[in-house]
C-alpha cells in the first residue's frame, strides 16, 4: 500500500527512536509513581491511575497536539518549505489527513498509552458511559487539532510573513475549544432540548463532536485546495452557513406561545447567526486586494458562473444573512415577537442591523484596499467599534437620540434605516476613491 | 514545438502592476534565461507559470494543460527552485529526495532509481545519510535542485540557482543544465550572472517593469546582426568613410579603431574590406566582436532608459 507522503515525512521527522523510547518509560514512570502513592487502597489506585492517565492524555493531545497542529503549516512558511510542498502532486485530500495525524503523530504515540491505561482503570470500576466517553475523547482531539490547522491556514492566507505570535494564537485558540468541549463533554449534565426532542447530553455533545470535526476537516481540505491554487465553488460554505444557522435555531424552544412565534424566533436566531458569521469571516479572511481585482474583472467579461465559484465566503454569508432578514420581513402578523422585539419595529429593527453589518464589512474593506494591510483589520475594527459604541453614547449625552439610533443595532427610531443606509453610501463612495489609487492606471 | 505558451498574462499588486500582458512561448528543449533588474517581475512571472501565484488574467499552459484548470496535474510535469528556498533539516539527503519523490507520485518501484540518479546528477550520492541541515550553502543549494529533478519534470523553473554555488560547483551546474536539456527538458532560468547564463541559454527574454522588452534566441549567427570592428592608423578618414556605407550602422569612433553594425555575411564584410583597400584607409585590423548576452542586456536597458535622461 502507498503511504501518504506527507504523513511518511512525518512520521521520519517525529517518531526517532529516541523518542519511541522515551515517551511509554516516562508515562509509565508517571503511573507507577501514582501507584506508589496510593497502592494501600486499590479502590483509590484504580481512581488515581484513572485520573493521572486522562490528565497525561490531555496534556498530550489537548497542548501537546495543538501546539504540533498550530505549528504544523506556520512552521513550513517560516522554514521556507511550504511553495517545494505546494508544487509536488500531493493533493488536498492528502495534504489534510497526512498534515491532520502526521503532524501531531508524537502526541498521538503517547495519547494512545495514556488512553490504554485510563481505559483499564476505568473499566475496573464500571462500565457505564465509557464508549461515548472514549468516543468524545478520541474525537475531540481531531476537531479541535483540526481547527487549529484550519485557523492557521486560514492565517498564512491572510499573511505569508507569519510570526511565532500567530502560531501561538492558533494553539491558544485550539486549546480553548478543547477545554470548552472536554469540560462540557465529561461532566454529567441534564439533558438537551434541540428542536422538538431532548437528547442525552453526553450523547448530543458527541455527536455534535463529530459533525463539526466532519466541517472543520471538510473547511482544512478546501482552504488547501485554495493554497493549491484551485477554486472552491461556495456551495459547501453555503451549506455550512445553512447548517450552523439550523443548529443554532434548535436551541430556540421554549417561552414563544405560538408555533408562529416560535418559527419567527428561530429565523431571527438563524440571522444573527449569520450576522454574527459574516462579522467573523471577514475579519478572517484574507481580503487580497487582487481578489476584488479578479471578481471585478471577471464581471467585466461577465463571466458570471466563474465570478460566482471564486465568491469569497464573507459574501455567501452576507447574502444569506439577507435572504433570513427578508424572511423575517416577510412574515405577515404584526408585532410577531414580543419578547424580542418589545414596543419595537421588527422591520425598522431588522433593516437597520442588516444595513449596519454593510456598513461595517464595507469600513473593513475600505481599510485593507489601502498600501497599510498590515494593521487594516485593527483600524477597522477600532473605528467600528468608535461608531457603535463611542459615538452614540456622545450623541446620546447631546440629546441627538434620533442621530444616535443610526449608529446602534437594535434601534428602533424612525432615522435608524435611512440613517444606516447613508453610512453605507458614504463608505462605498470611499470604497470606490480608495479603489482609484490603489488601482489607478488598470481598466476593470 | 513549444511546450509553455503564456498569454496576455496580467499580475498586479495595490498601485502596481507586476505584469503587463505578458506573452511569451517556449519550446521544448529550451533554456531560457529571464533576466531583468530587481523588481522586473522576474520571479513574479516564474510563481504564475509554477501555479504558485494566481494572476488577474491571461492564460498559462504547460504541455497543452492550461495550468489554472488543474495546478496538481501541472506540478507533475514541473520542478520549481525558488530564491530563498528551505529543506527539511532534520531529514537525511535521501530521505529528503525520497519524500520528493513520492510527493510527486512517482511508483514505488522507480524510487531507488530517480533517488540516485538525482544525487549523482547533482554529485550529492555520498551525503545520502548526511542530514541536510548539516550540509554546507552550496550542498543544500544542490540538495535543493536535486529535489527539483527527482521526478524527472519536463520544465524546470529555477530562481538564481547559482547562488551560493563555488566556481567548480557553477560550472558543473551549467553542464548539469546542457545534460538535462539534451534529454528533453526545458529549463527556466532566472538570473543575474549573465556570463554564466550564456554558457548554456539558448534563448533570453529582458524583463523590465512587468514587460517584455526582449526576446531573442542566442548564438544564433543568421538571425544577429554583428559588431564589426575595423581598426587603422588614420581614424578619421576610416569614419568618414564609414558614414557614406550603405548596410553601416550605430558607428562609433574610438581612438584607434571604429566599431559599427554590419551585416553578419561573409561575403559583404570581404566586400566591405575590399573597398576600405581600394580607397587606400590604413587598415591593421578587421574582425567580429561577439556580443555577449550582458551586451545585449546593458545596450538593452540603456536604450530603456534614454528617453527618460
Amino acid at each position: 500500500m502507498k503511504m501518504n507522503p506527507e504523513f511518511l515525512r512525518n512520521y521520519w521527522l517525529e517518531l526517532t527512536p529516541h523518542r519511541l523510547i522515551s515517551m511509554p518509560a516516562i508515562i509509565l514512570a508517571i503511573l507507577f509513581l501514582v501507584y506508589l502513592g496510593t497502592r494501600l487502597s486499590p479502590a483509590s489506585t484504580y481512581s488515581a491511575i484513572e485520573s493521572a492517565s486522562l490528565g497525561i492524555y490531555l496534556l498530550l493531545t489537548m497542548i501537546w497536539g495543538v501546539k504540533l497542529s498550530a505549528d504544523a503549516i506556520v512552521g513550513e512558511i517560516r522554514d521556507k518549505t511550504w511553495d517545494m510542498q505546494r508544487m509536488t502532486a500531493v493533493n488536498a485530500w492528502s495534504m489534510t489527513w497526512g498534515k491532520l495525524f502526521g503532524s501531531t503523530l508524537f502526541s498521538w504515540y503517547g495519547a494512545l498509552i495514556a488512553l490504554i491505561t485510563y481505559m483499564y482503570a476505568t473499566l475496573q470500576q464500571g462500565t457505564e458511559g465509557i464508549w461515548i466517553k472514549l468516543s468524545l475523547l478520541i474525537a475531540t482531539p481531531v476537531l479541535v487539532h483540526s481547527m487549529t490547522l484550519l485557523a492557521s491556514v486560514l492565517a498564512i492566507q491572510r499573511s505569508r510573513t507569519i510570526t511565532k505570535s500567530a502560531s501561538s494564537i492558533t494553539m491558544l485558540f485550539g486549546i480553548f475549544v478543547a477545554i470548552s468541549v472536554i469540560s462540557n463533554g465529561l461532566s454529567p449534565s441534564s439533558d438537551i432540548q434541540w428542536f422538538s426532542h431532548r437528547w442525552a447530553s453526553d450523547g448530543f455533545i458527541l455527536s455534535t463532536v463529530l459533525i463539526f470535526c466532519g466541517w472543520s476537516v471538510t473547511g482544512l481540505y478546501r482552504m488547501l485546495r485554495v493554497e493549491f491554487q484551485y477554486q472552491n465553488r461556495p456551495w459547501v460554505w453555503l451549506l455550512f452557513v445553512i447548517f450552523l444557522a439550523t443548529f443554532s435555531a434548535g436551541f430556540v424552544n421554549s417561552a414563544y406561545a405560538s408555533a408562529e412565534e416560535l418559527m419567527t424566533a428561530r429565523l431571527f436566531t438563524a440571522f444573527v447567526v449569520t450576522l454574527v458569521l459574516a462579522y467573523t469571516q471577514i475579519f478572517l479572511d484574507n481580503k487580497d486586494p487582487l481578489i476584488i481585482r479578479r471578481l471585478m474583472h471577471l464581471a467585466h467579461k461577465k463571466h458570471w458562473l466563474e465570478l460566482t465559484a471564486r465568491l469569497p465566503g464573507w459574501v455567501v454569508t452576507l447574502v444569506l444573512a439577507s435572504l433570513f432578514c427578508l424572511l423575517l420581513l416577510l412574515r405577515d402578523y404584526p408585532q410577531r415577537v414580543d419578547l424580542l422585539f418589545k414596543n419595537m419595529q421588527m422591520n425598522t429593527v431588522l433593516l437597520s442591523s442588516l444595513l449596519l453589518a454593510y456598513r461595517d464589512i464595507a469600513i473593513v474593506l475600505y481599510f485593507n484596499l489601502s498600501g497599510r494591510r498590515k494593521r487594516a483589520d485593527a483600524s477597522a475594527l477600532l473605528y467600528i467599534l468608535i461608531l457603535h459604541l463611542l459615538l452614540p453614547a456622545i450623541l446620546l449625552k447631546l440629546g441627538l437620540t434620533d442621530l444616535a439610533s443610526t449608529l446602534t443595532f437594535y434601534s428602533n427610531s424612525s432615522w435608524s434605516v435611512p440613517g444606516a443606509a447613508v453610512q453605507v453610501i458614504v463608505v462605498l463612495i470611499l470604497i470606490r476613491v480608495q479603489w482609484k489609487q490603489s488601482f489607478p492606471a488598470i481598466k476593470t | 514545438m513549444s511546450i509553455i505558451e503564456v498569454n496576455n498574462l496580467i499580475f498586479e499588486y495595490p498601485g502596481k502592476r507586476a505584469l503587463n500582458n505578458v506573452s511569451l512561448s517556449i519550446n521544448q528543449g529550451d533554456i531560457m534565461a529571464l533576466v531583468g533588474p530587481n523588481g522586473a517581475g522576474k520571479t513574479t512571472l516564474l510563481q504564475c507559470i509554477a501555479a504558485l501565484a494566481t494572476p488577474v488574467s491571461g492564460t498559462i499552459t504547460v504541455d497543452g494543460e492550461n495550468i489554472a484548470d488543474d495546478p496538481r496535474a501541472c506540478h507533475r510535469k514541473m520542478g520549481y527552485l525558488p530564491d530563498f528556498f528551505g529543506l527539511y533539516e532534520d531529514l537525511t539527503v535521501y530521505q529528503c529526495l525520497s519524500y520528493m519523490a513520492r510527493a510527486h507520485d512517482l511508483p514505488h518501484s522507480q524510487l531507488e532509481d530517480a533517488i540516485k540518479k538525482a544525487a549523482r546528477r547533482l554529485k550529492i550520492e555520498d551525503r545520502l545519510h548526511e542530514k541536510a541541515g548539516q550540509l554546507s550553502r552550496g550542498l543544500k543549494q544542490r540538495l535543493a535542485i536535486a529535489q527539483a529533478i527527482v521526478h524527472e519534470p519536463d520544465v524546470l523553473l529555477l530562481d538564481e540557482p547559482a547562488s551560493g554555488l563555488d566556481p567548480e560547483a557553477r560550472q558543473s551546474l551549467s553542464s548539469l543544465f546542457l545534460e538535462l536539456r539534451d534529454q528533453g527538458m526545458t529549463l527556466i532560468v532566472s538570473s543575474h550572472i549573465l556570463v554564466e547564463l550564456e554558457d548554456y541559454c539558448t534563448d533570453m527574454t529582458i524583463v523590465r517593469d512587468g514587460n517584455i522588452i526582449e526576446h531573442r534566441l542566442v548564438d544564433h549567427p543568421q538571425s544577429e546582426i554583428s559588431l564589426l570592428m575595423v581598426s587603422s592608423h588614420d581614424v578619421e578618414s576610416l569614419y568618414h568613410f564609414l558614414e557614406q556605407e550603405p548596410g553601416v550602422s550605430q558607428l562609433q569612433k574610438n581612438t584607434s579603431d571604429c566599431q559599427f553594425q554590419y551585416a553578419k555575411d561573409s561575403h559583404e564584410q570581404h566586400q566591405l574590406l575590399k573597398k576600405l583597400l581600394q580607397h587606400d584607409i590604413e587598415v591593421y585590423q578587421f574582425g567580429c566582436i561577439k556580443q555577449n548576452m550582458q551586451d545585449v542586456y546593458l545596450a538593452h536597458v540603456n536604450a530603456e532608459q534614454e528617453p527618460q535622461l
